[in-house]
């Protein structure tokens, strides 16, 4: 049995004129799927449309046999959402809270509720920290909880928006582990504007911008396309622009103080710039276009 | 200071900017304007003549909005030292060079201009108002700039420097928004109590000092203005109010200076503020976290899972989950815990005085305990849920949950269903906390009888349901805006409507969301027939509130799609079967009941709002007041047979009136006129009439006669009279026929002849508005065209009375007269009295299940019939009765009847009345009275004995209808009351009931709507006629002697008792006076009857020093002034020629007055404004005085006595 998320042809514009999803098509599987793309893409626009909060313009989400659109009710019995902003009621223990969470997820007997709500503070970690007040939590013990409320109820459908935002190094390898662990059954959308997470976690992924699908596809296939056309050159901050002019850039980073830019040719561009192994951030800026963004790789 | 100036004006800015400032602003300014402009909004404010924009008004206006205010002043500094914390830019500013006094100065005077502009938009709100054109231009002074800068800078500067400096301080200190807010609880706690403790008229200077707000000082300092001064005087900066200023003034400077020494730079103090969202106030590298969890990788499949459940079950299951969240989350929050408890401070302080008269407390009753819960104590339950409608709609989008809680698979209903069962609870929590207080406060007071069943209906039923009815409203429009403070803005919007609405005539309930019919309440007559009108409106209302619940539903936010486009779409599509169903249910259910309702209060009866049953008043007057004086005959006796229903509330009366022309001239017709607002049908027999006019809307009809009547010719009159009282009313329901305790008059029921002046209207201003004359009110006491009518009725003079009167099988009916036969008929009691004298034209009927308590008196029965739960004081009045007859027959004469009976009716009027030998008596104004205390004013004696005295002040001497008929009756009655009272009491409780006289007569000048006429001419003015006529009649027979001054009431009753017409007037009674009164003594009569005059005594120092001969002499420094007053209330001074007691006082003893043992007291002659007294006593001198027992009208009674220093220390 396997379940698949199409969405076809989304389109939503905001009052104010903003056009959040043009367009927009994606079919996804089972197992984990990265969305990957810039602050303001539209991740959170469609992320929110496929778990019921938001109404598209145009369009249509099925999910296996289920009009996600028209079915509300039935998409959320099988969902689990981890928005991207998430608040807690500070006053309360992350296991009232949880159980409470349980009950609303139609986990209604006593007995079954615990079990399932013990598994999961386990399974987060947080079973030492239950009892704990939510406003004491760490941000990375947060986005754990988020996890676990997300979880209750098994669900067969995982919206996952930007939950590695704003960790430090450790808590979000924790938080992508965790990730790792659930079922390959389930659909998993994983939003991120950080592409280490869908290269260490997805077999499928698509980049989204200013609303626009501009890539869908599995991180290896895409890597392997760009085999021998990325090169880099430690360069003068200020002979960039003509740089630009010359070669199509792919991205710019520091290192060290030093200006280090991959450029896409198909061959040796000379100029001492060094063939280097293609990943997934060289797709990913590729894939965006010319368009520079400096900060982005740290 | 650029710096400084910089921060200021930072500050500003920042506040001109905010919703707060502007929201605060526009509802005091409309609150000012509305207060100003119209009856409905009341803050203080204009009564009677005084101007709308009169300074009286301006400064009251602008002292209460003062108080008021705090609450946004608060915001306001707090804002301002708080931003830094929680916005976490302290660091930043803190860093800056800034000086310490720069940034606390330019802060705090930001916030300060801030909260000071809020009330320059209340001045401005008035001056605005008074220029209104629908104001009535009479009621509009002319526009000065002063008045409105005596209270801006006397009153509402420095209490805004002060609360501002206060609450700056605390914030500051603390750095804690809840900390402030506390503060302010507190504040106003310790207000509360301090008002409580200092609220007793001794001591009035110390409240007038400790009122922060200097509310006690200027409400003392005008409390006897006149409509004249309140218009014109502006109160000035002496006495009182300056050093209330200074003093206050003085501590907020003080507290400025202590937070500019305490405060520092440093941040991050408090801990716990910043919570929320996003708290990262702990970074917890967890122990935990070190462990590495991804060395086993498991697959998480299944772990959340169990068997899950969506159907109705388990939404029930989830609703009750999500409510007891909810509801956990208000109950815990601190605003909720601090308005409860305000509320109940409030209910402990209202309970205190709540039905006490003359300062003496009544047995705190269920019943009271109700209604203070209905009054002040719900306003907070409706403060909380109004604002817990706000917080909990929005409690998920402000934490942040909203996008978990929405995803989840649980119905829409469950998610805005548990806020509403969560309003509901709080809702009801805080009612039961409310009569958990009442119960508690009874228990305190050592009262037992706790009627938990009454708790019940009121509190749950009576109380409870409109709040949830409210509370449905609230959470809709939050909903419907989907805008927290929108959301607040119609709420307020929603109970300002109300008043309004009313004001407007438009009261009825069926437009008025939530509200009922008024359901009175009354120990004897339980909530009677007005339960059913309640249960319908309440029905109605209910299913009102349904509908309000589907839209709820169809319009409930869930996700983020906030545009009304997609809201009005998706509620489109949530409008499914079960929601159509209940819509449906909805819809039907209030067309039903709102047309049952229809059908009862507008096709069963008349439904009238105010102003047009105003408008038949006035249709009735100018239709046919030129019949007034028309000669008529008059009634010389009444037989009825009255059949009263108590529990269909409905009487059935036939009777005759034997008519007689005493004019001398024939009369061809007769006027009947009679009360069409409670005559259901009416049949009227005129031998040889034929009905020439007839004008059923007002209730006349008029007879020619075939034959006129000619002088000294009798005629038999018919009627009969049908009150039915069917379904029930919007409004004003008849409380005179109920199931328990059914008391109504012949004025009410009876046809009348003639012209009845009583039908017209009387409210200036709605006669203004109609082109109606100025009323008058009583005709001039030298027209003796007048002296042919009694001032009770025109139609008749002296009558015999007959009466059967029947009703049901379980109680008693009365009516004056004798029982000459009991039986009973068909399951009905019939009693028939028959009078063996002639009685004025005044008679009534009285019904219910008494117990009855019988006395005698020589040969006068008494007895006291009494609801069974009320015994407390019948015995008292009993004994009153006793002493009163005792005095009475003593001292004027014999009283013509042989037996007194009191008997009691429910609260639903508070007066007692006394017919011939039949006083009813309210069970509101004495039988709860709670004399446990021996030092209480025993009013239960007092009105008891005034009653009695009506027998022969008003049942044996009656007075013409022109001014000054009250004094022969109720002055008289007053009289002798506090005769009894004095002997029973003695002089010391006379004073301090004199004391309350005192006050209620300077307060009723206050209030005057009209003029103020002096006592002999009063028309019919209760301040006047009683409270006046206490302090003039003690005082002359202080002056004359208590026999002189019974000699000539007794030679006056001689002379004139059961006569008429034509009927005595008070000049009579003067010209008895007068001869019992010594050449020296003369001048009162003119001071205290035929003028208004005003003393101003005062007890400038004292000292004594010892004569030779081992005494004491005294030399006292007086100041006296004389006025007389017109009847507007302005004052000219007039020459001192006086008579005043003179005393000096030792140390206090238990028996001697709050003065002190009473060494010396003679009247001095005083002549001039100041004079030295020098009086040598036996004893050492404590205290001495001018008038020291107030026995003549001053305005400022408590400065006649003063200490007694030795000469030279």
């Amino acid at each position: 049995m396997s379940l698949e998320l199409h969405i076809e042809h989304l389109s939503r514009t905001y009052p104010g004129g903003v056009q959040a999803l043009k367009d927009v098509s994606l079919t996804v599987p089972t197992g984990m799927f990265g969305l990957l793309g810039p602050n303001g893409a539209g991740k959170s626009t469609l992320m929110r449309t496929i778990a019921t909060l938001q109404e598209p313009d145009a369009g249509a989400i099925s999910l296996g046999s289920l009009d996600v659109l028209a079915e509300k009710e039935e998409v959320r019995k099988i969902l689990g959402y981890l928005p991207q902003d998430f608040g807690v009621y500070p006053r309360v223990s992350a296991e009232e809270m949880l159980t409470h969470l349980a009950v609303l997820k139609g986990l209604t007997g006593r007995g079954e509720r615990r079990d399932a709500v013990e598994a999961l503070l386990h399974q987060t970690n947080l079973w030492e920290a239950r009892k704990r007040k939510l406003g004491t939590y760490s941000g990375g013990m947060r986005q754990r909880f988020g996890i676990a409320q997300a979880l209750l109820g098994d669900p067969r459908l995982v919206i996952v928006d930007e939950p590695t935002a704003g960790l430090d190094p450790a808590e979000r390898l924790r938080f992508l582990n965790l990730l790792s662990e659930i079922g390959e059954n389930v659909v998993v959308i994983l939003s991120t504007h950080i592409v280490e997470d869908v290269s260490d976690l997805c077999s499928r992924m698509a980049v989204i911008s200013q609303g626009e699908v501009l890539l869908q596809t599995a991180p290896q296939n895409a890597v392997a396309d760009l085999h021998g056309k990325v090169w880099e050159k430690v360069v003068d901050k200020r002979t960039l622009p003509s740089l630009e002019e010359e070669h199509r850039v792919i991205s710019t980073h520091l290192w060290a103080g030093r200006t280090v830019v991959h450029v896409f040719s198909e061959e040796d561009p000379g100029q001492g710039f060094q063939a280097v192994e293609a990943d997934l951030k060289d797709v990913y800026f590729t894939a965006l276009g010319s368009r520079p963004a400096e900060q982005e790789a740290a | 200071m650029t710096t400084l100036r910089e921060i200021f004006r930072f500050e500003i800015r920042h506040h001109l900017r905010s919703t707060t400032f502007w929201l605060a602003g526009a509802v005091f300014f409309l609150l000012a304007f509305g207060a100003v402009t119209t009856d409905a909004i009341q803050v203080g404010g204009a009564v009677g003549n005084v101007n709308r924009n009169a300074p009286y008004v301006i400064a009251q206006f602008l002292l209460i909005f003062s108080v008021l205010g705090v609450f946004v002043t608060t915001v306001f500094v707090a804002s301002a030292v708080l931003r830094d914390y929680q916005h976490r830019t302290d660091g930043i500013f803190y860093s800056t060079p800034m000086s310490k006094r720069d940034y606390l100065l330019g802060r705090f005077g930001g916030a300060f201009t801030v909260s000071v502009l809020i009330f320059v938009s209340v001045a401005l709100a008035v001056i605005v108002g008074s220029f209104m054109p629908w104001l009535e231009p009479e009621r509009v002074g002319p526009f000065q700039l002063i008045p409105y800068v005596y209270a801006m800078g006397v009153l509402v500067l420095p209490n805004v420097l002060l609360m501002s400096a206060i609450f700056f301080g605390v914030a500051t200190l603390t750095r804690s928004m809840v900390a402030t807010y506390a503060g302010l609880v507190a504040f106003f706690v310790g207000y509360a109590v301090a008002g409580t403790l200092l609220s007793d008229v001794e001591n009035e200077a110390a409240a007038a000092l400790v009122d922060p707000f200097g509310m006690a000082a200027f409400q003392i300092s005008t409390q006897y203005w006149t409509t004249a001064e309140r218009n014109a005087r502006i109160l000035g900066l002496e006495g009182g109010i300056l050093q209330n200023r200074l003093l206050w003034i003085g501590v907020a400077l003080l507290i400025l200076l202590i937070t500019y020494w305490r405060f520092s730079f440093t941040t991050g103090a408090a801990k716990g503020r910043r919570r929320g969202r996003k708290a990262k106030v702990v970074a917890d590298a967890g122990d935990e976290l070190d462990r590495p969890a991804a060395t086993e990788v498991r697959v998480l499949e299944g772990f959340g899972g169990g068997s899950r459940h969506f159907g109705l079950a388990a939404s029930w299951t989830q609703l009750v989950h999500q409510s007891r969240l909810e509801v956990k989350g208000v109950v815990k929050s601190l605003p909720f815990l601090v308005i409860l408890a305000l509320g109940v401070l409030n209910f402990v302080g209202t309970a205190t005085s709540t039905g006490s008269l003359f300062g003496t407390a009544v047995h705190p009753r269920t019943q009271l305990m109700v209604q203070i819960i209905l009054g002040g104590f719900l306003l907070f339950g409706v403060i909380i849920l109004t604002f817990y409608s706000g917080e909990l709609v929005w409690r998920d989008r402000d934490v942040g949950t909203d996008e978990v809680h929405d995803a989840l698979p649980v119905r829409s209903w469950v998610l805005w269903g548990s806020k509403m069962v969560a309003l509901a609870v709080i809702s009801l929590a805080v009612l039961a906390v409310g009569a958990l207080a009442a119960v508690g406060y009874q228990l305190a007071q050592g009262f037992t009888e706790l009627e938990p069943l009454l708790y019940v209906q009121a509190v749950g039923l009576r109380v409870g349901i409109p709040v949830l009815l409210v509370a449905v409203l609230a959470l809709f429009t939050q909903v419907l805006t989907n805008n927290k403070y929108l959301g607040f803005l119609l709420m307020v919007l929603y109970y300002i409507s109300l008043p309004v609405m009313n004001a407007l005539d438009l009261n009825h309930r069926l437009y008025q969301y939530s509200q009922t019919p008024p359901l009175p309440y009354s120990d004897m007559n339980g909530y009677g027939h007005f339960v059913e009108p309640m249960v319908w409106f309440f029905t109605y209302w209910g299913f009102a509130a349904l509908g309000l619940l589907v839209l709820v539903h169809l319009l409930w936010v869930r996700g983020k799609e906030t545009a009304v486009r997609t809201r009005l779409r998706l509620a489109v599509r949530r409008f499914t079967g079960p929601t159509r169903a209940v819509a449906a249910v909805a819809v039907l259910g209030f067309v039903g009941t709102g047309t049952w309702i229809f059908y009862n209060t507008n096709v069963l009866n008349d439904y009238m709002p105010p102003d047009r049953l105003q408008d038949r008043m006035a249709d009735y007057e100018k239709e046919y007041s030129r019949y007034e004086g028309t000669p008529q005959p008059r009634i010389t006796a009444v037989y009825a047979d009255v059949d009263i229903y108590p529990h269909e509330r409905a009487v059935d009366i036939r009777g005759t009136y034997t008519v007689r022309n005493k004019e001398a001239v024939a009369l061809d017709s007769i006027h009947l006129t009679w009360n069409p607002r409670v005559v259901d049908s009416l049949e009227l027999g005129v031998p040889g009439g034929r009905v020439l006019h007839e004008d059923p809307y007002v209730g006349w009809r008029t007879y020619g006669l075939a034959e006129a009547m000619l002088p000294g010719e009798e005629l038999e009159l018919t009627y009969r009279i049908a009150v039915r009282n069917p379904g029930f009313v919007n409004s004003g329901s008849n409380t005179n026929l109920v199931d328990n305790g059914t008391f109504f008059n012949n004025a009410s029921y009876f046809p009348h002849i003639g012209y009845n002046d009583g039908f017209e209207l009387a409210d200036p201003v709605e006669r203004r508005r109609r082109d109606l004359p100025p009323i008058v009110r009583m005709p001039s006491l030298y027209d003796s065209t007048h002296y042919d009518t009694n001032y009770l009725t025109a139609e008749s003079d002296w009558v015999d009375f007959e009466t059967v009167v029947s009703t049901s099988a379980d109680q008693i009916a009365l009516a004056p007269g004798y029982l000459e036969r009991e039986w009973e008929e068909g399951g009905r009691r019939y009693f028939h009295y028959t009078m063996d004298a002639p009685i004025l034209g005044f008679w009534s009927y009285l019904s219910a299940r008494w117990e009855v308590r019988r006395d005698r008196w020589r040969d006068v029965d008494l007895a006291v019939y009494y609801h069974p739960e009320h015994a407390y004081n019948v015995d008292r009045m009993i004994e009153a009765a006793k002493k009163s007859l005792d005095y009475f027959t003593r001292e004027f004469g014999p009283y013509q009847h042989r037996q007194v009976r009191i008997l009691e009716f429910p609260g639903y009027a508070t007066f007692a009345q006394s017919f011939p030998n039949t006083i009813p008596f309210s069970e509101s104004i004495g039988f709860i009275a709670k004399l446990d205390d021996p030092k209480d004013i025993d009013y239960v004696f007092y009105v008891t004995a005034h009653e009695i005295a009506h027998q022969w002040w008003a049942h044996q001497v009656m007075g013409a209808d022109v001014q000054g008929a009250t004094v022969t009756s109720e002055t008289m009655a007053q009289y002798s009351a506090l005769m009894v009272q004095e002997k029973e009491y003695g002089p010391e409780m006379m004073r301090r009931f004199l004391r309350y006289e005192l006050d209620s007569y300077l307060q009723g000048r206050g209030g005057e709507l009209i003029e103020e006429l002096p006592l002999f001419r009063v028309e019919n003015q209760g301040y006047i006629h009683y409270r006046k006529g206490s302090l003039v009649t003690y005082a002359m027979r202080d002056y004359i002697g208590e026999e002189a001054f019974n000699r000539a009431m007794s030679r006056y009753v001689d002379a004139v008792k059961f006569t008429g017409p034509p009927y005595t007037t008070s000049l009579e009674y003067l010209d008895y006076l007068e001869a019992e009164v010594p050449e020296r003594w003369e001048s009162k009569v003119e001071d205290l009857f035929r003028t208004i005059t005003l003393w101003e005594l005062e007890a400038e120092g004292a000292t004594w020093e010892p004569t030779d001969d081992g005494r004491y002499r005294v030399r006292l420094d007086v100041r006296s002034r004389k006025y007389r007053a017109d009847g507007q209330g302005n004052t000219t001074e007039t020459a001192l020629d006086e008579w005043v007691d003179i005393g000096v006082f030792g140390a206090e003893t238990p028996d001697s007055p709050a003065e002190g043992e009473v060494l010396f007291l003679e009247k001095r002659h005083v002549t001039d404004t100041t004079a030295v007294m020098e009086i040598v006593v036996d004893e050492e001198p404590v205290r001495a005085g001018i008038d020291p027992f107030n026995k003549l009208i001053d305005r400022n009674p408590g400065n006649n006595v003063t200490g007694v220093e030795r000469t030279g220390g």
